[in-house]
């Protein structure tokens, strides 16, 4: 299911976050569209409404010098690329706006598949939920997020709605699961097609590839990275 | 704080209250609950045209970003500054001191195809009925 989409180019944090535009703009009302990242290099990607800054000056601190972060679609925290499994789902979001209706979805789909192939994590349920989130992602887990047995959050994502789709993006990172990056990928698209009630299909159509480059002007401007 | 029956409403949750030929537009209360907490508003630029269902405006939450669609055709005649300032206005007031952005209709009678707050209080029981996302 997903050799197609696992020999396909790789791409950069504009080229990533392009794709899965054009993907949201173009799969069919009814879809479900699944993307498990290839990526070029390490990078880094920082949630819609955050400012620049804060995604530069954690990059620093990281000792990522001369690095580009890319602002994202979606919401969310500052995601480092560095050996996470990246990927991407469009679906159907025509009912309820609720996003934790979805994260509970999806991640509750990625932990039984992970579970089946022997790693267990946890969909972390505090008594309450803390004021605002962390700049980074993965600075603490939030609600609905996967941890691992001793707290470590393993899986986040981030959300966009629009037009009665909506495109989630989830970053895994692999520490101390057990298992390979095709076992992790595997688990990741039974998880989330479980999730969406269809199988998801990893295809991506030419017309749709050819969008995201058109697309990456935008991801790689000023304008758009630089305005908060 | 504006009376939700004397509202119209579109299936993606915004409100509209139109009088003078200006709609006053804002997301409903259930809208403002599902979402959770806002902690960001971009507002459309005033003097920009937009169509009835076009998104122009982006509100986030702690974990989602959603686009807003202007009921309306027409100009864009002011943006509410506050919720710029202060996101969390638009769940506190959303009815009121929330409201988004204000639209000079260019085709006013669009609004008759809109939902009264009867319908719209069926459209959210059917979706609710219909599960999850």
């Amino acid at each position: 299911m997903l050799g197609a989409e696992l020999s396909a180019p790789a791409l950069d944090a504009a080229g990533q976050m392009a794709l899965d535009e054009a993907v949201l703009l173009s799969a069919p009302r009814g879809a479900v569209v699944l993307r498990v990242y290839r990526w070029a290099g390490r990078d880094c990607t920082f949630g819609y409404s955050r400012p620049r800054a804060e995604a530069l000056a954690a990059c620093a601190a990281r000792g990522w010098r001369g690095a580009a972060p890319v602002r994202r679609a979606t919401g969310g925290g500052i995601v480092f690329h560095d050996g996470d499994l990246t990927f991407s789902l469009v679906f159907p979001w025509d009912r309820t706006l609720a996003p934790d209706a979805v994260y509970e979805a999806v991640h509750r789909g990625v932990r039984l598949a992970l579970k089946a192939r022997g790693a267990s994590t946890r969909l972390f349920s505090p008594p309450g939920r803390s004021p605002g989130a962390a700049a980074a992602c993965f600075a603490r887990a939030e609600p609905l997020d996967l941890t691992a047995e001793d707290g470590r959050k393993v899986l986040g994502g981030a959300l966009r709605k629009k037009d009665g789709k909506g495109l989630y993006q989830g970053s895994l990172r692999p520490e101390g699961l057990g298992l390979s990056a095709e076992a992790l990928a595997e688990a990741v698209a039974e998880g989330a097609g479980r999730a969406a009630g269809a199988a998801a299909t990893t295809e991506i159509r030419d017309e749709w590839r050819a969008l995201g480059r058109e697309l990456e002007t935008r991801y790689r401007s000023p304008e758009w990275n630089q305005r908060r | 704080m504006l009376d939700p029956k004397a509202l119209k409403y579109q299936t993606s949750h915004e409100w509209v209250s139109l009088s003078d030929g200006v709609g006053v537009v804002g997301i409903s209360d259930h809208a403002q609950k599902e979402i959770t907490d806002v902690v960001f508003v971009e507002l459309p630029k005033v003097g920009r045209t937009v169509k009835a269902a076009e998104a122009c405006c982006v509100v986030e939450s702690v974990k989602a970003a959603f686009d807003i669609y202007s009921p309306l055709s027409g100009e864009i005649v002011a943006v509410n500054e506050a919720v710029v300032k202060d996101p969390a206005l638009v769940n506190r007031e959303p009815f009121g001191g929330g409201w988004l952005f204000k639209v000079k209709a260019s085709a006013p009678n669009e609004a008759a195809a809109l939902m009264d707050l009867k319908h719209y209080e069926e459209h959210l029981a059917s979706e609710a009925a219909h599960g999850s996302h």
